[in-house]
């Protein structure tokens, strides 16, 4: 992503030329550092400068300080809005430090003016797809495939995309034409580990992402995807190290966090088993799933208050979770709200109601759930 | 690789898992607190060879169980068919899919007064083959002799004590008999208008046929950890539920629609409880269900009920998962005078305990409580019962896999398991014995109902199990230490002859306790209906008696370890005839 970092360069009248171009300059050597000095010493000057601002941000997300990084490009936006190439850059950082959320916006911004940038778009499409909004991340990739269809990156992260909004069949048609080119066999790999686990062929699965692991020690979706293959049966102690060894590669990995904080939580280490889930949370603030363990957390502890605050957002994304009308009536209760218990109660029967009926209609459609009806008299 | 929302908390424990037949949560055990080192005075040891009780219970395939109803068995019951104030053992059975064994028949075996029994099912006019599944004793013609109801997939039937030590088949007379097959799976007899005369309440497990059940693997409910078993419960049109009203002539009229029973549906209906839980007078009824939420069926006094098992926090786990309810253990686990539920699930859950406010609004303890450290066995049998007549009722279960065929493939997943008592200490909190409550209790067996009572009549509780295909056991309760207690057997007058519904509250020693008689609890079983009170060091108890016909008793400074009669009306307590063994 570093390529599209890109440095301001508007000198103003109120601008030292000197160190804005020496800041450059020793960005451009790799001197970051002195470069963060220099701009800053500017902003000492100018402090309403975008064009120190937004440099500055632009050192500050090579040296990795991507919160600070982020703040100056916001406080760039706020002197000057119109710099396109700021939006752009704060979405590459939002993107990085795994808030990609957050990344929508600016990347959006950016292309609003610049609707042929193919980088930014993937990206764009990318932040969607780890938003877990697979829909919108699906199309804007499958533009980009269809405009760039030699490109293996855009076909890994389509292919992807559709494996995990769980669309096994193009996922799988997608692998193959990967399979055929000339892309790397560790992604390849882990592509095919994730449409194994898809299809419950967990063995397959396995093999698959030790071999995608085999090929690249680093890849945090490997070992993350091995951690879930764990987890999957109760082999908490190694989904927790796979868990850790992912995070310890790409700690943005909202997922993960959440996983590994439940984790730890049911092993006896709630307090950081919450570390990751409240990490979890602020990487993705619409993910209802930190926001239930976390409210079983709080009334575990007699914190109703605290868990009926959670539970209200997560029953406000996910309104049909049975879990969550649950237990948030559970949390309404402890909290003497016995009206709202009701009334969850009420809305929990329903969702279990519905739930069951489709069930048993997907396994036995020939058996309706009155079985007053003789057998005999049911036409099969 | 990400997952759907909803199968990602079915993996961390939040939600049923669904690729198998069985709901269970695949919740990590809490870790285990240091011991004790409060010694534990019960040892429990199986003579059931030496007693007599040699014949297996034949149930299903022994190597493997292709289909559910091979795998559920059945229960048993403690009760003193000839009035001679020693507990009897019936022992039901079931048959086999390919063939019918010779044997295959439920058991009725007569307590010989010296720790043996003689088996008496055929002058008693017992012998039956079938699919039986649970047993509920009751008088319900107030004749002063005990009634056996016992349900089965089939048809179900009602054998009539004649009080000369045989029974006859009286179904279809009381009208009974149904015009289809059902699964017929629990069942409590219960005065639920209260008019002296016991009617019948019969939960239905599911909708089985042979000629249309999948075979092992055919869908995602013949699955276990992805090995086929056999199918079910989900995926199999659920039960409905059933109440006879007693018509006092030795008839029954079915009000299941007219008392808002049948309208409950969708559920898979396993062990029933009648006891008053919102202590309003009135019997309510729990059911324990497997793989749906179990139902708490409160009496609205006018002859309907009303079900409020979620509402009441006695239907799911404390997150909102439905859980394998299989059998029920009641009693007063902390002492605070109103009745708690214990219910018994499947591998890779806890079983759960709820604490009964008093007003029939129940809190799920069981992690509290340290029940949480055990989730390797399937669950059965259960009761919540003073093994150690320290005053503290403690927790038994009987357990036992419902799949032969996977120890061959997981090693971790054995067939036969060990008993596990979870003894109460008094706080709040209970402690898991296995290996140090006698051999009994470790040996490993593919149980299932079980029944408590004091067979040899020596002040403490014994415990009866049915085995699939092996004999049952005998725990024989060697209980040392100097503990007190007190058997009390209560007779209805205006209430129902076997005072079911009775609740007794003992005070003994600063503490109270409160029982009641139940008709069916434990997996499909009846417990021996004379209340057992373990007090401690006291030397004196009070009781309190509430009858369902509304009177109320009190006797007050009752001596200890005896067994005494309680006539409704009757303000004198009668010392037991049956003597304790030499």
């Amino acid at each position: 992503m570093t390529a599209l970092l890109l440095l301001i360069s508007l000198a103003s009248a109120a601008d030292s030329p000197d160190l804005l171009t020496s800041g450059r300059s020793a960005m451009e050597r790799g001197e970051y550092a002195e470069a963060e000095r220099l701009f800053r010493e500017q902003i000492g000057k100018t402090p309403h400068s975008a064009e120190a601002l937004g440099n500055l941000g632009a050192v500050l997300a090579r040296e990795n300080k991507l919160d600070e990084a982020i703040a100056a490009y916001k406080s760039a936006l706020t002197a000057d809005p119109k710099l396109d190439a700021i939006y752009l850059n704060m979405g590459i950082a939002y993107f990085r430090a795994g808030r990609f959320e957050q990344a929508i916006d600016p990347l959006e911004h950016y292309l609003k003016f610049h609707p042929d940038e193919i980088r930014a778009r993937q990206l764009h499409a990318i932040a969607f797809v780890e938003n877990a909004q697979y829909e919108q991340g699906i199309a804007e990739l499958d533009r980009l495939n269809r405009e760039k269809p030699d490109q293996p990156a855009i076909l890994f992260a389509l292919a992807s995309a559709h494996i995990r909004a769980g669309d096994e069949e193009r996922g799988k048609q997608l692998l193959e034409q990967l399979g055929g080119g000339n892309y790397p066999p560790g992604p390849v790999h882990l592509l095919q580990g994730m449409l194994f686990y898809r299809s419950k062929l967990y063995d397959a699965a396995e093999r698959e992402l030790e071999e995608a692991l085999r090929l690249d020690p680093k890849s945090a979706p490997a070992l993350a995807a091995l951690g879930r293959l764990r987890l999957r049966v109760n082999d908490d102690p190694a989904a927790i190290d796979y868990l850790q060894r992912a995070l310890a590669i790409q700690p943005q990995d909202a997922e993960s966090n959440y996983q590994l904080g439940v984790l730890l939580s049911r092993n006896n280490q709630e307090e950081r088993g919450r570390e990751y889930l409240e990490r979890a949370l602020e990487q993705r603030t619409h993910y209802p799933d930190p926001m239930y363990f976390l409210a079983k957390i709080e009334l575990k502890e007699n914190h109703p208050a605290e868990a009926v605050n959670y539970l209200e957002k997560a029953a406000l994304l996910a309104p049909h979770q049975e879990n969550i009308t649950f237990l948030l009536a559970r949390a309404y209760k402890q909290a003497g709200q016995e009206e709202r218990a009701r009334k969850e109660l009420a809305e929990f029967r329903r969702l279990q109601a519905e739930r069951l009926k489709r069930d048993q209609a997907a396994i036995s459609p020939d058996a309706p759930l009155d079985p007053t009806q003789p057998i005999a008299g049911r036409e099969r | 690789m990400n997952l759907t929302r909803r199968n990602l908390l079915a993996l961390l424990g939040a939600s049923p898992a669904f690729a198998q037949g069985v709901a269970t949560r695949g919740i990590k055990a809490q870790p285990r607190g240091k011991p004790s080192g409060i010694p534990f005075d019960a040892r429990f040891t199986d003579i059931a060879q030496s007693a007599g009780l040699t014949k297996p219970v034949i149930y299903g395939g022994v190597e493997r169980k292709n289909y559910i109803i091979e795998t559920i068995g059945c229960g048993c019951a403690f009760f003193d068919y000839d009035n001679d104030g020693w507990l009897d053992a019936l022992i039901l059975g079931g048959t086999r899919v390919s063939d019918v064994p010779e044997g295959a028949t439920n058991r009725l075996y007569r307590n010989n007064r010296d720790g043996t029994f003689t088996e008496v099912t055929k002058e008693a006019g017992l012998l039956r083959t079938g699919w039986a599944s649970g047993v509920c004793i009751g008088d319900y013609n107030n004749d002063g002799f005990e009634d056996v109801f016992i349900t089965y997939w089939g048809q179900n039937v009602l054998y009539r004590n004649h009080g000369d030590g045989t029974f006859t088949d009286v179904t279809e007379k009381a009208g009974l008999k149904g015009n289809r097959t059902r699964w017929g799976s629990g069942c409590t007899w219960l005065d639920y208008n209260r008019d002296g005369y016991l009617d019948l309440f019969v939960s239905n497990y599911l909708e089985f046929d042979f000629a249309r059940a999948q075979k092992p693997g055919e869908n995602i409910n013949c699955t276990y950890k992805e090995i086929p078993v056999n199918c079910g419960p989900r995926g199999l049109p659920p039960g409905t539920h059933s109440l006879y009203r007693n018509n006092r002539d030795g008839t029954f009229t079915d009000v299941s629609s007219d008392a808002g029973i049948s309208k409950v549906k969708g559920t898979y209906g396993m062990t029933v409880v009648a006891a008053d839980f919102d202590e309003d007078g009135w019997p309510d009824i729990y059911v324990a269900c497997d793989s749906t939420n179990s139902l708490l069926f409160m009496n609205n006094r006018d002859g309907t009920f009303r079900e409020e098992g979620v509402e009441r926090g006695a239907a799911l786990s404390d997150d909102g998962v439905e859980q394998a309810g299989m059998g029920l253990g009641i009693g007063d686990y902390n002492l605070d005078g109103h009745l708690d539920i214990f219910k018994t699930h499947f591998t890779e859950d806890t079983n759960v305990l709820y604490r009964n406010d008093g007003k029939g609004g129940f809190e799920d303890v069981t992690l509290s409580s340290g029940l949480g450290v055990e989730t390797r066995f399937t669950g059965w049998g259960a009761g919540i019962v003073d093994l150690d007549n320290d005053g503290h009722p403690d927790l038994f279960i009987a357990t036992g896999s419902v799949y032969p065929e996977l120890e061959a493939k997981l090693p971790n997943a054995p067939f036969k398991t060990p008993r596990v008592i979870f003894r109460n200490l008094g706080n709040g909190h209970f402690e898991e014995l296995i290996e140090t409550a006698g051999s009994g209790i470790g040996a490993p067996h593919a149980s299932r109902g079980c029944a408590f009572g004091d067979f040899d009549n020596d002040g403490d509780l014994d415990v009866l199990i049915v085995n699939l295909n092996e004999p049952p056991s005998l725990l024989r309760n060697d209980l040392t230490g100097g503990n007190h207690w007190l058997k009390v057997k209560l007779v209805g007058t205006k209430s129902n002859r076997s005072a079911i519904g009775a609740r007794v509250t003992a005070r003994y020693g600063g503490k109270q306790q409160t029982q009641e008689v139940l008709s069916q609890s434990s997996f499909y079983s009846t417990n021996d209906r004379r209340l057992h009170f373990g007090l401690g060091p006291a030397t004196t108890a009070d009781l309190h008696v509430y009858w369902p016909s509304g009177a109320a008793q009190t006797f007050a400074g009752l001596g200890v370890s005896q067994s005494i009669v309680i006539q409704e009306g009757v303000d004198k307590v009668i010392r037991a005839a049956w003597p304790r063994p030499s």
